[in-house]
């Protein structure tokens, strides 16, 4: 079991200052998609469409795989198929030693932090800089990405004003204007002067080989375009069949995403620069990971991997409102990382995560893919208990015992009486049972019983 | 791990996946259906705003315009031959050389004189009328960095080149989405919403977007 539970770290998460800003932007980024999408009358059968492609890739993966891997190496690209975290990481450093690589930017990807390869390239004497304005902040804080789309919603433009003041040569501002400039100026040469670009892939295209990255700031595309080399990661189901799907995918996610009609960039990348052309990377290498997807494709959740990571699931869901990202301990936070963090990385240490959902089904409305996410929680929940249940290795005994108990009047009496006992009510409400029971009310609270059972009053009026 | 093994384990796991419903086939090409519109009023009206500024007067007036606007003193553009409507490039501000050297040395002195660019000419060629997006696309003297590096960014659009939507664009014979290197949607100049989802326009890309239709 994880030393650190979904319970501990969400206590420490719960009323603060960050969760506070989480919840002002995920109602406001929940109230942009939903505009975003009633603006655009195909949106609901565009996502059906969009599940369609999804699902049919994920049947057929291993064939638009082989495909794909052909495609980018015709269009003059190296693949390398990596089996875990260890492969994919050590696949880079050596590209990297082979070619005299020193300075590394890397524009925003989810895929790079779930191996943690800044931390590996950095062990090897390589400079690592994230250049996505929320993943900048996140470097220089030494903090963690709190949402998948915006990592820094936690935090307010006092707290950035101060640390790039502290940490960028600039007078002391506040305003967003004179902050976004100051990181330009400072991104800007690291860029240019950078000899490997690392992005992660939204899409990849089997047909052509055709990666496609979006950006709003147009980090990956620097990152794509100034280094020699280009490094792009991809978890292996992110793939669709052809150029055709991919635009509709790319207007599902944004509208999904961030509720804009489409990202500001989108960059769709076959192979390196070719021998006219004047500018762009001379060496392109597309990283397929798996780090436990083919065991998640095996599994009850394969669902899952339909996700396109916009985010709009973690916009909707009142634990994810309440707790915030770090309260899940994953990269993977919400709703879907509650569902995909166990899936890909087990239960022993993640088993906790599925059951932090009231699994009122915002996700399964807001998801542009239309996954069955509390099913799928479901699912992982079973599955945790089936190895033990770690936090909640309590529940199934516990259900059995009030099972027996319930059907049981002379017992249930005296779990009433013992309850009144040595509980604590408040109103109608009770708060704490007591002894193993306890475990139930630590989260939440039960109507208190009647006044009269049902039992005597059944007997009064009809006996 | 070496291919044939990576592809055996995922073929052997989707073998037992659970995928409610799917499709057996490739769905196909599938196009949005969407109310019949002016396309050259719509793509106006949505690329303006999405912060773009657009212009229908001859490129050349336009780019003596920006010139002076901005105090432009140097710019990178693509070969004017590259740029329909284009009779030659503007020959007040110095232009910057985009033929970046290959291989280990040169580059990121090449790079240097990018870092303060401030404008970038190209051609654009298709549009998307639903979002306000234009496609540039990279090749022979069409650098990429044009529509990249520079403060302001100038694209010149042929007005049939308009599509509905990036759906009916990508059905188009004409889109070779795979042809040359690097093939860009924009829409909309450079932007942020990372500080408390406050919009600021030019974080890495161009501040400013102007697109002339011809």
């Amino acid at each position: 079991m994880t030393p650190v539970t979904f319970r501990e770290r969400s206590t420490r998460e719960l009323g603060t200052e960050k969760v506070v800003n989480i919840g002002k932007a995920t109602r406001r980024k929940t109230r942009d998609r939903i505009s975003a999408s009633a603006a655009y009358p195909p949106m609901e059968s565009m996502r059906d469409r969009a599940r369609e492609i999804r699902l049919h890739t994920l049947a057929n993966l291993s064939d638009y795989l082989a495909q794909f891997a052909d495609s980018v190496e015709r269009a003059g690209g190296h693949v390398y198929f990596a089996a875990d975290a260890d492969e994919a990481n050590r696949y880079v450093s050596q590209v990297a030693a082979d070619r005299g690589v020193r300075s590394v930017v890397k524009s925003k990807s989810m895929v790079t932090e779930e191996i943690e390869l800044n931390h590996h390239l950095e062990s090897h004497g390589l400079d690592v800089v994230e250049t996505d304005l929320g993943e900048f902040i996140v470097q220089i804080s030494g903090d963690r990405p709190v949402h998948i789309i915006s990592p820094v919603m936690h935090k307010d433009r006092y707290e950035v004003a101060e640390l790039f003041a502290d940490v960028l040569d600039m007078d002391y501002s506040n305003d967003p204007v004179d902050l976004n400039a100051a990181a330009r100026q400072h991104l800007r040469s690291i860029f240019l002067g950078a000899d490997m670009g690392i992005s992660g892939v939204n899409f990849g295209v089997a047909d052509t080989g055709t990666i496609s990255t979006v950006t709003n700031e147009g980090n990956a595309r620097l990152t794509t375009t100034a280094p020699r080399i280009h490094v792009a990661i991809m978890g292996m189901e992110r793939l669709v069949p052809n150029a055709g799907d991919l635009t509709v995918m790319l207007e599902v996610l944004a509208r999904s995403g961030t509720g804009q009609a489409l990202t500001v960039y989108t960059n769709l990348i076959t192979g390196p620069r070719a021998y006219d052309e004047q500018d762009g990377p001379d060496e392109l290498h597309v990283v397929i990971l798996d780090n436990g997807r083919s065991e998640a494709l095996a599994s009850s959740s394969a669902e899952i991997l339909a996700c396109i990571r916009c985010g709009a699931c973690l916009n909707v869901c009142p634990v994810f409102r309440e707790a915030g990202g770090h309260a899940y301990g994953s990269v993977y936070p919400g709703p879907i990382g509650a569902v995909l963090t166990p899936a890909l990385f087990g239960h022993d240490e993640w088993g906790d995560l599925p059951f932090a959902s009231s699994l009122c089904g915002a996700c399964k409305d807001a998801c542009p893919i239309r996954i069955d996410i509390p099913s799928l929680l479901l699912e992982q929940r079973t599955e945790s208990m089936s190895k033990g249940g770690g936090d909640f290795a309590w529940l199934g005994p516990g259900l059995a015992a009030y099972r027996r108990i319930a059907t049981n009047p002379v017992l249930w009496r005296g779990f009433l009486v013992a309850g009144g006992v040595f509980g604590k009510a408040t109103g109608e409400w009770i708060t704490r049972l007591p002894f193993q029971a306890g475990n139930w009310t630590t989260t939440r609270d039960l109507p208190a019983p009647a006044d009269q059972s049902f039992h005597s009053w059944w007997k009064e009026h009809r006996g | 791990m070496e291919r044939s093994d990576f592809l055996a384990r995922v073929e052997t796991a989707q073998a037992s996946a659970i995928l409610p419903d799917h499709p057996p086939d490739d769905p196909g090409q599938w196009v949005p259906e969407l109310p019949e519109v002016d396309l050259v009023t719509r793509f106006i009206e949505m690329a303006e705003k999405m912060a773009a500024e657009i212009h229908t007067v001859p490129v050349d007036d336009v780019i003596s315009e920006v010139i002076d606007r901005y105090a432009i003193d140097n710019y990178i553009s693509w070969d004017a031959d590259r740029i329909d409507g284009l009779d030659e490039l503007p020959d007040g501000p110095r232009r910057i050389h985009t033929e970046t050297p290959r291989g280990v040395d040169g580059r990121a002195e090449h790079n240097a004189a990018y870092m303060d660019c401030q404008l970038g000419i190209t051609g654009a060629e298709a549009a998307f009328a639903e979002t306000g997006t234009i496609v540039v696309r990279s090749g022979p003297g069409q650098p990429r960095m044009a529509s990249l590096v520079p403060l302001v960014h100038v694209a010149v659009l042929p007005r049939e080149r308009i599509f509905r939507s990036a759906s009916h664009w990508a059905a188009d014979p004409s889109a070779r989405m795979a042809e040359g290197s690097n093939v860009v949607f924009i829409t909309g100049p450079s932007k942020t919403a990372d500080i408390e989802s406050i919009v600021t326009l030019g974080v890495h890309g161009p501040k400013h977007l102007h697109i002339v239709i011809v």
